[in-house]
């Protein structure tokens, strides 16, 4: 038996033999082509193809871990479409008239190496970007993409490192887990294991690759490590310890679809964060227990645009999602919500200094009346098929409300002019997501049916910190005090004048925070799908008015830390489901 | 589009964020860049002002390694070229206004 040290950054243990991954080959020469414009279409074809399985990969990853862990495929699409890069590739295809794989190789190693020479952290981490990127690229050049991994059963893969697109060459249902040497905690890798809910290491020692496949292991993504051969007495405690959290974890899919009522009788609504209209999607967003969904993130028909998408375009999508959800299931739909860091490539946006400061989300809309009614009336339309609301995000003052209603209204007036039947009744509610919106909810709550609180742009907002910037990391922290003092205004606010308050930030599907936000009064809980089942079982095992005496008793601490220190103690079942 | 005459403007600024321009500044200036129509380069006028570098690619600004202390030469040609070659010197004039 040896046990192994690395980095946790999925959890979970999984038991079973090793798979060495072995890169495919990805052997060329250079030569001359015939045609060199041929030659330079072909890598231009590569080019897009690459990227459209990039931007799947980046959709997955937003729908099922976040916006911010899937910025790195965002960063891979950057290089892709760099335009030196691409400048130099054409350059050397058409005045030398060598293959694409070759003048691809040499353009990329020039930046490398030059690269390469600059001590400095960012550096090196594009570095790796262009390498990765440059691999995806060759492998769809050389048409190897499709090689099939010589994988039979269920197994722990180790490598050195693994791209997106080496991760898309093993089926899902035969990964157990992931061990590399490379990577860090935002590597494909880490995102990846994290959305099929399997244990990862990344910083593990070379050592793992001269592990031969079929050797039997054992992936603690909890302690960060791997056993490898383990004894008896190791593995007995293991499957114990396994077994214990898949029959938590069971008995909460079991309940999944059965209402997330306390022990002193509130139910909270349990609700998904969407951004697609794959029925497929729908369906297990349902199956694992969402009663509705709490934020249908719009811009995912609006990025895999190249032009600004119609309103029939628009309606289909939107329709498919609330008849998906049918009429006792609210689908809460967010109005385009672009800027800050999201761009679209078609809709020219001026340069600003500091974007997540700038015009974005309602502000944008606005400014761009046609666009956004254009939105307004797709929505309209669509919610003759279900249950349908309108959430305008970043909110800061009533008068956007004011004007954004005026305009709903002027869309519901030419729809019926029009013939359409339109119901008596769309809620209309905003995002509360700017400290001015947090402190003046009182205003807002007058003019809104409801409220749904977003805790990632609260947070940042909240603690002047910019969420994309590395090195602020620990202090983007949502359960810190102060964004939590907000919620509970928030919430105050909304219940005194009888309105709904949810909460669509990814603090809402942390088992930790549950509680509090349940001892804070909010009424629905909005998650990505996997928390769903999860999130439910603890809110059955709470008592409402003990989680209000734990909220106020987590407001008088100082930091996230002890937040969270003190709903494990008073929690410990928690950490058995979570 | 309307019909505008192609112009040519240029401009050396010293660089004195304490990053030069790399990771953030160099990620500011790509983007401020792209939204101008002109084509923009910019050299290490330091080091090696005979590599250029297309000032709308994040890999070509990080490649020509500019350090802090460092002069850039800005050469803009299109329709927008003196306004793309002042916002972007204003940027590092402003040291990326931190």
């Amino acid at each position: 038996m040896r046990t192994l040290p690395g980095i946790g950054v999925s959890r979970g243990i999984e038991i079973g033999p090793v798979y060495q991954f072995q890169h495919v080959s990805l052997e060329f020469d250079t030569h001359k082509v015939a045609v060199p414009e041929l030659e330079w279409e072909r890598y231009q074809a590569a080019v897009q193809t690459t990227l459209t399985s990039l931007e799947h990969i980046y959709d997955k990853a937003v729908d099922e871990i976040g916006t911010d862990e899937a910025a790195i495929f965002r960063a891979h699409m950057n290089i892709l479409q760099d335009p030196d890069v691409n400048d130099g590739v054409q350059e050397r295809i058409l005045n030398e008239g060598i293959n694409a794989e070759a003048a691809l190789q040499a353009v990329t190693d020039e930046y490398i190496e030059l690269l390469s020479e600059i001590e400095d952290e960012y550096i090196r981490a594009r570095v790796l970007d262009i390498r990765d990127v440059r691999t995806s690229l060759l492998r769809t050049l050389l048409g190897v993409a499709e090689t099939k991994v010589e994988i039979r059963e269920p197994s722990v893969i180790l490598s050195r490192d693994l791209t997106p697109s080496d991760c898309l060459l093993i089926p899902k249902g035969l990964i157990k887990g992931f061990c590399t040497i490379d990577g860090g905690t935002t590597s494909h890798t880490a995102i990846l294991a994290r959305s099929l809910g399997v244990p990862a290491l990344v910083g593990a020692p070379e050592e793992i690759l001269s592990i031969p496949s079929g050797t039997n292991a054992i992936i603690d993504g909890y302690a960060g490590q791997i056993i490898v051969e383990p004894d008896e007495a190791t593995l007995a405690r293991y499957q114990e310890f396994r077994s214990a959290k898949q029959a938590a974890l069971s008995a909460a899919l079991d309940e999944a679809e059965k209402p997330a009522v306390t022990l002193d009788g509130r139910t909270v609504q349990v609700f998904a964060n969407i951004g697609s209209d794959d029925e497929q999607d729908l369906e297990t967003a349902i199956a694992m227990g969402a009663e509705g969904v709490g934020l249908l993130r719009t811009e995912f028909i609006y990025l895999d645009m190249d032009r600004m998408p119609d309103e029939e375009l628009q309606f289909k999508k939107y329709s498919a999602v609330t008849k998906a959800f049918g009429a006792q299931r609210p689908v809460i739909l967010r109005t385009l919500d672009i800027g800050g860091d999201k761009q679209l490539p078609y809709l020219e946006l001026p340069y600003e200094m500091n974007p997540f400061l700038g015009v974005r989300g309602l502000r944008l809309c606005l400014r761009n009346i046609p666009l956004f009614k254009t939105q307004l009336r797709a929505a309209l339309r669509a919610s003759a098929y279900g249950c349908l609301q309108i959430m305008l995000p970043m909110v800061t003052k009533v008068a956007e409300v004011r004007k954004a209603r005026a305009l709903l209204e002027e869309c519901r007036a030419e729809l019926l002019e029009e013939g359409y039947e339109i119901p008596e009744r769309v809620d209309l509610g905003i995002m509360i997501e700017i400290p001015a919106a947090a402190l003046m909810a009182e205003h807002l709550a007058k003019e809104v049916d409801f409220f749904s609180i977003g805790t990632n742009d609260l947070s940042q907002y909240t603690l002047a910190v910019d969420r994309t910037n590395q090195n602020l990391a620990d202090l983007a922290n949502a359960f810190d005090p102060a964004v939590l003092t907000l919620v509970r205004s928030v919430s105050r606010a909304a219940h005194k004048y009888g309105k709904i308050v949810g909460i669509c930030g990814e603090l809402a599907g942390d088992p930790l925070a549950v509680p509090l936000l349940v001892g804070l009064g909010l009424d629905e809980l909005s998650m990505n799908v996997p928390a769903l089942p999860v999130a439910k079982q603890i809110i059955r095992r709470l008592r409402a008015s003990e989680m209000e005496a734990l909220a106020e008793e987590a407001l008088t601490l100082e930091t996230p830390a002890e937040v969270k220190k003190l709903v494990a103690e008073r929690l410990p079942f928690i950490s058995e489901l979570g | 589009m309307e019909s505008t005459t192609t112009t040519t403007t240029e401009a050396i600024v010293n660089v004195s964020h304490e990053h030069g321009l790399h990771a953030r500044p160099a990620d500011l200036f790509v983007r401020c860049a792209s939204s101008f129509q002109s084509t923009i380069h910019v050299y290490n006028q330091t080091r090696n002002p005979a590599r250029k570098a297309n000032a709308k690619s994040i890999l070509g600004v990080l490649s020509i390694g500019v350090h802090t202390g460092e002069q850039v030469r800005i050469v803009a040609s299109g329709p927008d070229s003196s306004e793309a070659v002042a916002a972007l010197s204003r940027l590092i004039e402003t040291n990326f206004e931190e």
